[in-house]
This record gives C-alpha cells, structure tokens and sequence, in this order.
C-alpha cells in the first residue's frame, strides 16, 4: 500500500528526508498535481505522535519547495495506480488550490478568558446552560481580542473550543512573508488584554484551509 | 494574566518568535529550520497538529483509516500545557 503525505504541483522533486517508518518519499504524477507518498508492506496508522510529526515534516519539507496541500493523516492508497487516478478526477480543483494557497502558512491561536464566580449549577440542564452561556461569553471577548489580526491575513476561521480548557482558537492563513508581523500583533494583543492567555502556535501547512472532500 | 507562547515544538523545529529569528528579512520562517534531530515535544503544538492532521487537510479518495479507539487515548493523554512564559523560565523550561 501507499501512504499519501501531500499533494504538490505537478512538476515538484521529491524531498530528501524520509517519510513513516523511514520509508523513502515517491512522486506520483497527474497532469494537474503530484502525490507525495510513501511504499509500505503494512503500516500501522495510528496517530501516534512520532508519527503525525513525521507525517508533519514530509510536508513541511514539499512546502520547502513549492507548493503542497497537506493531506489528511492516515490517508492510503492500494498502489501508485490508485493514487494517480484520484488525482486526475481531481487535478482542476487541486490544481486551483495549490495556487490560491501557494506560500502561505497556518497560524493557531487560542484564547483562555479566566473563570469568573458563578453559582452551583442546580442540576444537570443548569450546568449545560452554565457552560452555553460561557462559552458564548468567551467566544464573543475572544472576537474583540483577536479583530485586529484578521487584517494580516488571507483568512480566518473560528475552530471547535477545547473542551476540557474551554479556551476559544482560531486559525489564520497568513502569507509567509507576514508571519512576523502577525506574531508581532500576537504579542500586542497580549499586552493589551492582561486578563487573558493568548497562545499562538505554527506556521503549519495549510490544514484549515484546503477544500476537504474530494468526489468519491 | 496575559502571556503569549509563541512557539513551535516540532522535531528540528524553530520558532516563530522574532526574537529567536531576528536575522530573517522576507525569508520564511521554515527555510531557516534545521531538520536535524528530534527535540521534546510541546503539548500545546501537538494538541495543535492533532486538531489539523485529523480533521484538515485533503482528504482525496483513498482509505482513510485510523485506530479510532487510540485517537481517544491520544487525547486524554495529553494535556494543554497553558502557562506564563514566566513561570515556565522559573521552572526551567527551555523557552523556543
């Protein structure tokens, strides 16, 4: 089977590093776009973190040079054939988003507003309102604090809170010429809200921002 | 209390603070990190990656398969390390 770490432009060299299991790195190529990829017997994929960084850095060296999309861990293909035929289906549509997205990374931040007193849920409804109600609260200080990095980037988008920190992210897609200046304004940011934790992690490939499904 | 984290733990990762890349003009942040050898991993950056690796990036028509039950145990492994850089520094902890 193969393992498919990115889809890149079509004419794109294969990086030197290796990719799971130190398997050597392959070019599959389509008239639109490439796959990146890796051969393996058998693969046990689990999202263990050797792994993911490993699957992480296969694409971080593809952005190196040129253009890649960052495919979803854990996605195989019976063989090369199998590989080359999605991508044809798919080459216009990749094709248009290895250029809207060429040079440009993937910033997290998160927000942590800090707990304010409230009473003791009541029952079981209360507590779920309780945390609604916070979780909106948190969603719309969040907003106002993060407003002014929506200007240093192509786009944003609000992610899921976490669950257990509650705390609010969002994900930018900043041009890697900006990134600097976007930390920068991070930085401002925290200083200007004292009240809350920001965190910003990255630049990571483009996970938020390319067009998930491909047609079956 | 604010405090930012600016940073990437990643395997020959850097970081994205200016502070550590002060030398870099328009020259992205990615081409002046090594990929040398792995470095202790940061929670929050692989919390980060989780979220994208799972649920972003292309899905093209293959298999995707993953074990679901030990996605559930990666998460509840891990924790969001969210604390001042401060108090990190007082701790010890090498600051990217």
């Amino acid at each position: 089977m193969i393992y498919l770490y990115a889809i890149t432009e079509p004419g794109a060299i294969v990086p030197e590093c290796r990719g799971l299991d130190d398997a050597p790195l392959a070019v599959a190529r389509s008239s639109g776009a490439a796959g990146l990829y890796s051969t393996h017997e058998c693969l046990e994929r689990r999202p263990q973190p050797e792994a993911l960084w490993r699957h992480e850095q296969v694409i971080e060296a593809a952005m190196d040079a040129g253009s890649a999309l960052p495919a979803r861990f854990g996605t195989t293909f019976a063989d090369e054939e199998a590989l080359r035929a999605a991508l044809e289906r798919d080459a216009p549509r990749l094709a248009e988003q290895l250029e809207r997205l060429q040079g440009c990374v993937e910033l997290a931040v998160r927000v942590a507003v800090p707990d304010r007193p409230e009473p003791v849920p009541a029952n079981g409804r209360a507590y779920v309102e309780a945390k609604l109600s916070r979780l909106r609260r948190h969603e719309a200080i969040a907003a106002r604090a993060l407003a002014p990095l929506r200007e240093l980037a192509m786009r944003a988008r609000s992610d899921e809170a976490r669950a257990e920190t509650e705390e609010i992210c969002a994900s930018y897609l900043v041009p890697r010429d900006w990134v600097e200046r976007f930390a920068e304004q991070v930085s401002l940011l925290a200083a200007q809200n004292p009240d809350l934790v920001l965190s910003c992690t990255g630049p990571w490939p483009p996970y938020s921002f390319v067009e998930l499904e491909a047609a079956a | 209390m604010a405090r930012l984290q600016l940073r990437r733990g990643r395997h020959g990762g850097g970081g994205v603070t200016p502070a550590a890349n002060p030398a870099r003009g328009a020259s992205t942040p990615d081409a002046a990190r090594p990929h040398g050898e792995p470095r202790a991993t940061d929670d929050v950056a692989l919390v980060d990656l989780l979220d994208r690796l799972l649920g972003g990036g292309v899905v093209l028509a293959g298999d995707i398969t993953l074990a679901v039950a030990d996605i559930d145990l990666v998460y509840v492994g891990l924790r969001a390390l969210i604390s001042s850089v401060d108090s990190a520094k007082r701790a010890g902890a090498p600051i990217p």
